[in-house]
């Protein structure tokens, strides 16, 4: 009697240390935020998440780039006021899809803020040098996480905040830096744009050995470094990225020499062997059929389900609901001033196709997945991807804040030539250069959701296929109503 | 009848006779109360064929005469002495002196409350035989609660015990409509839309919701009912709802519905909704007895509750709208007389299609089962195989099962083995007819074929599309069929380690393969707006495949000790273990252009930038129970529980939660002071109160959590997302609930009576909070909120003639529950939910207030139709009228949930007839009529295109001075209105059994057949309510009528 008791007993506390180990039972895919990060894969998914994250409708998988930015910048005619389409192009934000529409854009870049948030927070951490051994890859994963960080606030910044110059509506907004469920502290235009220039610095440092620098960005796969988290640095927020977006958020809050710094940098980029690092993209590209430009992307989103998700619906659509058609019309009044009949852009870049109501009708074929140029590898690498950093850009922006008329004449002509025109004649004042600058970014940035802000920071109040003038409240897209902004 | 009643599950010789007799013998009913046996209307034949010897010498009476009296020698009045597996019986008079005839030799039994029975063979005349009963010390009453077996008598809980003979008297169309025959406490939510579809699972509760979703939408989308669901226990292992409709209820030897804390906390996290505890029936020694019964179902489709237009009205409330005239447009209005001309013309010559009974038909079923059981003391075994064919009141609606089942038993020494294999393969078929409400809409003067005899497939309306012939898809190949074979395997082992001390280990292992089968081919209505690129795709299969794997494991020791004859303890532990895996695919492929090739393999493609849709599942958990009983005396009882529970599903701190409940009892009538009196033969006083939980959260709420992509790469790496912001305090929900509880029985068991009050409280409700979106997410879960439920049970059970001799039986019975129900506590963040959806004009029924009811009704007051204009006067909030409805004036105005739900039942009982009349009420509860909203206050828009009710006509305001009921016909719908918020009371006459046994010993002799029975069982045979409005709109509802014939060897 007493032996069953005890060996009851002992069966009994023998059952109670391995029950939670034998509870510790979970699907598959899901593992707890404390477990993955106790691996160095774990780190370099978790990073990875984000940038999925970031190709979703609500960001830059199709709002910010193909679509709604480019209804604000009136580049489409056709959607009635009543759409979601055609509200935005009225700036009509209280609009009921408008809105609802603004707040999954807002609650998905906090989203994705969060995701690089958990991955700075602990890489950071002293115990991260255990896990993941190379200093290398501890520099990569939080210079590329603060990287984005900074990118993504800076469209935050772009979209919910004040006009840059002379605000008078003025805006604070979260910078999210930590993880959890505490409200974030919120920031005022300046000290916002400090912080993202402050994380911008230190992802500069880390990213001083990124393996981008000692090869080339054009390539995908470097044959000498086996580790293949460091291959197709083009999808991901590299060390030219940082300079990219120092000089893009210079450039917006109007310090030009800032900007030109260092947008010069990038484009002054030069080889071991002394070529030029950069190079602008156009007729090879296009030959290839990579109306994306891969050649001159510095950094980019990849998404396989381009062509399917996006492109068929939004570009090839001929049906009569599709808001985005573009007219033959428009596409003149697109490129006026320019050697329509030579410009590669005007010839390669747009079809042609009849409407189901016999119209002829454009379409843009930069995300165009055409199988007729291969259908192997090369199309999910140099196809399927959101442009996020061009070299074209930086050229612009050198070209804006430059005060040397020669050097922008130069610069206009490489630019040029890469869109297979010669420059007719050299620019005679900076402001007919700057003009032709603005009216380049309507022309280049199409469908990649530039266009708009561009506008915003100039204050422009007469925006091209616009009749009203465009006020500041139009500029200032408002917050959701559920957020504290003050 | 009693259901107070319990089974007793015991191994012992002595125990099993005393099981038998319940079954047989309706007369002793008192004893039943003391001993807790059921009563019986009918011969279990048998049982007594194992009994009885077959006698081959001429019939000769024998008479036995005599006292009964106790150990001291005390008479025992109303002692009964019978034949045993027999109605045929006496009970000793005031001196303890009782006569006896019998027809021949034969065992007689001899029994009271609180002895122990006596049996003998009498083979002849005897003047003197007295009996001096032992009284009874023993644990045979007992109280199965799926865990543990407690003694009945000092047992604190609140439990409802349900017969066998209880599943017979009260059989409804399924098991879950029986138990709501039987005992009111059974909440069953009818759904309306689903009316009595066969495949349809209803929602059922035990007192009250004691959770609710985190969010509007999962209260929306109907999570409350899963959320409060009991628990199903059979034979000590969980099972499904679904898996109870589909078994084999001819197997079920008793079910306990587990109510209160002290029932409910052994189950810890899962017992917070009550307990529904199963018991089998298991193998008989003796010769091989066979048990066969056949018999058909009917399902008989209800449509009075309809009262739609027909041809001729129709066509003139078209006219009379001005339907046919377009006062703009000349040549649409020359279109629209012509049509008129058509539907005319029709009229004229008869058509008026009655569409409603097109879909119907009566649904002929079969049911049979075959049982077979046998075997001696030390080894018994018994096979069962049951078919049941339902075929619902929809043509094509189908439900088949079929259950097979061996048990064996076996002894030896002092282990008990116990193993049952069981296999079930079930076929539901769903009709090709489509949704019921389809035919309720149709016009009747469209006629079904044309002059060519052909079906039409389109009729032309006077706005919009032409309305499709819902009849067309039945002509077609098309099918939705799901199919599952089960095998369960449950063994169990016991082993008497010592007399008091019994060691019990059980291994249960169960495998489900699930397979769903729709086909849609091209010309399938479904497909018509493929046009184009699309036209190739058209033709649909929908395969689905899937299996579900679960092992339990669980061991229990009990330890029994009796003190100085006066002190009993009990104490018991266990520790279960529990894992269940499952996964499914879904594949959808499509391009199908002939009907007639439906196999997968003479498809297109795959649907176009589709993949296969998975679902995986994997979770284990483990519990500990202990349990402790104290009684002196039989007199009063304390009783305590615990448990522990950890479930892999939860993450966090709070892996484990503890469970526990405590009660104490007097019973009063073994008072001293009562024994002289021999009114009460039970006077129990019981409480109970405890705590048990509800498990509904998942892992990652708790714990911050990363999931993969798996259908997504990012370039050449994997990626992984966070699912949400993890609560590391979410708790465990906890239920609170105290149960107070009287048990009577009077005058021998003629009257008896419970009563129970209760409340029941959860805490710490799960609810989602709001959070700045900046954190990266808006929400996140956490425990906030509160919901009680306070209620009375009563019953009252009284034999109304009771005469032995003439073997007339005569009780009464009525049971009555009520519950009310308040939300306590919401967090904020379903606030704003709710008021956002009052905003938008949301369903009415998805609100959640503090202080109102879960299931509450919101709507605008409304002083209804003014005569002089047809349109509505409403109430505003501030008590103004205004012709303007507005979402924020919206009030409460009941809950639909009745307050109060009662069953009454009688039941006759004449030599081998017996009839049983179970009726039904509730009130208390209200229901936005939605027949109103959808036939009668419809848009003109909706008139000209659809069939309505005849109070269009009757009852809608048409000129100025009418003062009718419904507003003027216009383009504006209907917003929540009080109008058409209903007091639902009803009274229906849920049952009646009929059933007639042939047990004559001429049949025993000539045919070997123990007894034939012959039984008849009718559903829903009358129903009247406060509220007139449609039943069965997506399914009609059905009444169901069911005739068998059982056989005994």
């Amino acid at each position: 009697m007493k032996k069953i008791l005890i060996y009851s007993m002992m069966a009994l506390s023998l059952m109670t240390t391995s029950c939670e180990k034998f509870l510790d039972v979970k699907p598959q895919s899901q593992i707890p935020t404390e477990d993955i990060f106790k691996q160095e894969t774990g780190y370099e998914d978790a990073l990875i998440g984000c940038y999925v994250k970031m190709t979703t409708d609500e960001l830059y998988g199709r709002f910010l780039t193909l679509e709604g930015l480019d209804f604000m910048a009136q580049y489409y005619s056709e959607a009635p006021n009543t759409s979601l389409q055609g509200a935005l192009k009225e700036f009509n934000y209280k609009n009921e899809e408008v809105e609802a529409q603004l707040k999954a854009t807002y609650n998905a870049f906090y989203n994705a803020i969060l995701h690089v948030n958990e991955v700075i927070e602990h890489i950071s951490a002293p115990e991260a040098s255990n896990v993941v051994k190379s200093e290398l890859k501890r520099k990569v994963l939080k210079g590329e996480a603060l990287g984005l960080r900074a990118f993504l606030h800076f469209d935050l910044l772009r979209l919910y905040g004040q006009i840059p110059q002379n605000a008078v509506k003025t805006v604070s907004l979260p910078y999210s830096e930590k993880t959890g469920v505490e409200d974030r502290p919120l920031y005022d235009f300046k000290s916002y744009v400090d912080k993202v220039l402050s994380d911008l610095t230190e992802a500069e440092q880390l990213l001083a050995e990124d393996p981008v620098l000692t090869h080339n960005l054009r390539q995908h796969v470097y044959k000498d470094v086996t580790d293949k988290f460091y291959h197709y640095r083009r999808f991901r927020f590299n060390y030219f990225a940082v300079k990219a977006l120092q000089a893009r958020v210079c450039l917006y809050v109007g310090e030009k020499e800032k900007a030109y710094s260092a947008a010069r940098q990038l484009v002054g980029q030069k080889e071991k062997n002394g070529t030029s690092y950069f190079q602008l993209a156009g007729n090879e590209d296009f030959q290839l059929g990579n109306f994306a430009l891969p050649g001159e992307t510095i950094f980019g989103l990849s998404n396989n389900q381009l062509q399917n998700e996006r492109y068929e619906i939004l570009f090839k659509n001929r049906k009569p609901g599709n808001y985005m058609n573009f007219s033959p019309k428009r596409k003149k009044e697109l490129f006026k001033g320019r050697n329509t009949s030579v410009n590669n852009r005007f010839n390669k870049i747009w079809g042609e196709h009849t409407s189901i109501n016999g119209t002829t009708l454009n379409y843009y074929k930069k995300y165009l997945q055409n199988e007729e140029y291969g259908n192997d590898q090369r199309m999910m690498d140099d196809r399927c991807f959101y442009p996020m950093f061009r070299v074209s850009e930086m050229y612009l922006i050198m070209m804006e804040t430059s005060n040397d008329l020669n050097e922008i004449n130069q610069l206009f002509t490489t630019y040029f030539l890469a869109r297979n025109e010669q420059l007719p004649a050299p620019f005679d004042n900076l402001e007919n250069a700057r003009k032709e600058v603005i009216d380049e970014y309507r022309r280049e940035f199409m469908a990649e959701g530039q266009m708009f802000f561009t506008y915003k920071r100039l204050g422009t109040k007469a925006m091209k296929w616009r009749n009203q003038e465009v006020t500041e409240t139009d500029y200032v897209v408002p917050v959701p109503a559920s957020e504290i902004t003050k | 009848m009693f259901t107070r009643s319990i089974t007793i599950n015991s191994m012992n010789n002595n125990n099993q006779w005393t099981r038998l007799l319940g079954k047989a013998f309706a007369l002793t009913a008192m004893t039943w109360v003391g001993i807790g046996l059921s009563p019986s209307s009918y011969l279990s034949a048998r049982d007594s064929a194992s009994l009885q010897k077959v006698v081959q010498k001429p019939v000769k009476k024998i008479t036995i005469k005599g006292t009964v009296t106790d150990h001291n020698g005390e008479a025992l009045p109303g002692a009964v002495i019978y034949v045993k597996g027999t109605s045929k019986g006496t009970q000793a008079d005031l001196d303890g002196n009782y006569t006896l005839v019998l027809d021949k030799p034969s065992d007689v039994i001899v029994s009271h409350v609180g002895f122990n029975d006596f049996l003998i063979t009498v083979l002849k005349d005897n003047n003197e035989l007295n009996f001096k009963l032992e009284p009874d010390n023993q644990l045979k009453e007992v109280v199965v609660t799926g865990i543990f077996n407690k003694n009945k008598e000092t047992f604190t809980g609140s439990v409802t015990s349900i017969q066998e003979k209880d599943l017979v008297n009260f059989r409804g169309s399924n098991l879950i409509a029986t138990l709501k025959n039987i005992d009111p406490v059974m909440n069953v939510t009818a759904n309306n839309s689903l009316g009595s579809n066969p495949n349809a699972l209803p929602d059922l509760s035990i007192r009250g919701n004691a959770s609710l979703g985190t969010s509007l939408k999962e209260v929306e989308q109907g999570m409350n009912a899963q959320l409060n669901a009991p628990l199903i226990i059979m034979d000590g292992f969980e099972i499904s709802l679904q898996k109870l409709m589909d078994y084999n209820d001819e197997d079920i030897e008793s079910m306990n519905l587990l109510k209160d804390a002290s029932a409910t906390a052994i189950y810890g996290s899962r017992g917070a909704n009550g307990v529904i505890v199963i018991t089998t029936k298991a193998p008989e020694q003796g010769k091989i007895k066979v048990y066969v019964k056949g018999g058909v179902n009917i399902e008989m489709p209800d449509l009075s509750s309809y009262n739609l237009m027909n041809a001729e009205d129709k066509l003139n409330l078209e006219w009379n709208q001005e339907l046919y005239d377009d006062k703009l447009d000349i040549k649409k209005d020359i279109a629209l007389k012509e049509l008129y001309n058509h539907n005319l013309y029709n009229v004229n010559r008869g058509v008026n299609t009655y569409w409603i009974g097109q879909p119907v038909r009566i649904g002929w079923g079969q049911k049979y089962n075959i049982n077979l059981t046998g075997g001696t003391n030390d080894f018994r075994w018994s096979a069962t195989m049951g078919y049941n064919n339902i075929s619902g009141a929809m043509k094509g609606s189908s439900r088949n099962n079929f259950n097979g089942a061996i048990t064996i038993a076996y002894n030896y020494r002092n282990l008990m083995f116990k193993n049952q294999a069981m296999i079930t393969t079930n076929k539901a078929s769903e009709s090709k007819y489509g949704s019921f409400d389809e035919y309720a809409r149709m016009n009747q003067y469209w006629p079904i074929y044309d002059a060519d005899n052909k079906l039409i497939k389109e009729y032309e309306v006077l706005s919009g599309v032409p309305v499709g012939n819902p009849l067309y898809n039945s002509t077609l190949n098309t099918y939705d069929i799901s199919k599952y074979t089960e095998l369960v395997n449950n063994f169990s082992i016991e082993w008497n380690i010592i007399d008091n001390l019994k060691l019990r280990g059980q291994l249960g292992v169960s495998k489900r393969f699930n397979t769903t089968d729709a086909f849609y081919p091209a010309e399938h209505t479904k497909f018509k707006d493929y046009i184009a690129e699309k036209e190739v795709q058209k033709g649909e299969y929908d395969y689905t495949t899937g299996e579900d794997f679960s092992i339990y494991g669980n061991a229990t020791i009990s330890y029994t000790k009796n003190i100085a004859d006066a002190h009993n303890i009990y104490i018991g532990a266990d520790a279960s273990v529990r894992q269940l895996d499952n996964f499914s695919y879904l594949f959808k492929i499509v391009g199908f252009p002939n009907e007639k090739l439906d196999f997968i393999g003479s498809a297109l493609s795959y649907e176009k930038n589709s993949k296969p849709v998975s679902r995986e599942g994997k979770s284990r958990a483990v519990g500990f129970t202990v349990n402790a009983n104290y009684s002196y005396k039989n007199r009063y009882f304390i009783d305590g529980s615990f448990r522990t529970d950890g479930s892999s599903l939860f993450g966090g701190n709070n892996r484990f939660a503890p469970f526990w409940s405590a009660g104490m009892g007097w019973n009063i009538h073994r008072e001293s002071f009562m024994s002289s009196q021999n009114i009460f033969s039970n006077l129990k006083l019981r409480a109970s109160v405890g705590e048990s939980g509800a498990q509904n959260f998942s892992s990652y709420q708790a714990l911050s959590t990363y999931q993969y992509y798996t259908d997504k790469k990012y370039g050449p790496w994997n990626a992984a997302y966070i699912l949400s912001h993890g609560n590391p305090d979410l708790k465990w929900q906890k239920v609170f609930q105290w149960n107070v509880g009287l048990d009577i029985a009077m005058f021998d068991g003629r009257v008896s009576a419970a009563l129970d009050v209760y409340r029941k409280n959860t805490k710490d409700l799960l609810s989602r909070k709001d959070i700045q979106a900046s954190t990266g997410f808006s929400s996140y879960v956490a425990n906030i909120g509160e919901i009680s439920n306070r209620g009375v049970e009563a019953m009252l059970s009284a034999y109304l003639v009771r005469n032995l001799e003439k073997e007339l039986t005569w009780s009464v019975t009525g049971k009555i529950a009520y519950n009310k129900n308040t939300i306590e506590k919401l967090s904020d963040a379903l606030k704003k939910d709710t008021e956002k959806a009052m905003m938008e004009g949301k369903e009415i029924a998805s609100l959640l207030f503090e202080g109102d009811p879960v299931n509450s009704i919101y709507a605008v007051r409304s002083k209804g139709i003014d005569p002089s204009t047809g349109e509505e006067i409403f109430l505003g909030k501030d008590g103004k009228l205004t012709k303007n409805w507005n979402a924020a004036d919206k009030v409460f105005l009941g809950s639909s949930d009745p307050l109060c739900r009662g069953n009454i039942s009688t039941l006759l009982q004449w030599k081998g007839l017996s009839l049983n009349l179970a009726f039904g009420f509730y009130f208390g509860g209200y229901q936005y009529n939605e027949t109103l909203l959808r036939k009668v206050e419809v848009s003109k828009g909706y008139i000209s295109r659809n069939n309505v009710d005849n109070r269009v006509f009757e009852d809608r305001w048409q000129k100025p001075g009418d003062v009718k009921f419904f507003k003027k016909i216009d383009s504006y719908p209907t917003k929540a209105t009080s109008r058409f918020v209903m007091k639902e009371n009803t009274f229906e006459l849920q049952n009646v059994t009929l059933q007639y046994t042939f047990d004559s010993p001429k049949l025993q002799q000539k045919a070997k057949i123990q007894s034939v029975i012959l039984g008849l069982n009718v559903s829903d045979v009358f129903y009247t309510s406060t509220i007139k409005r449609e039943r069965g709109t997506a399914y009609p509802f059905a009444r169901h009528a069911a005739l068998s014939v059982s056989l005994t060897f």
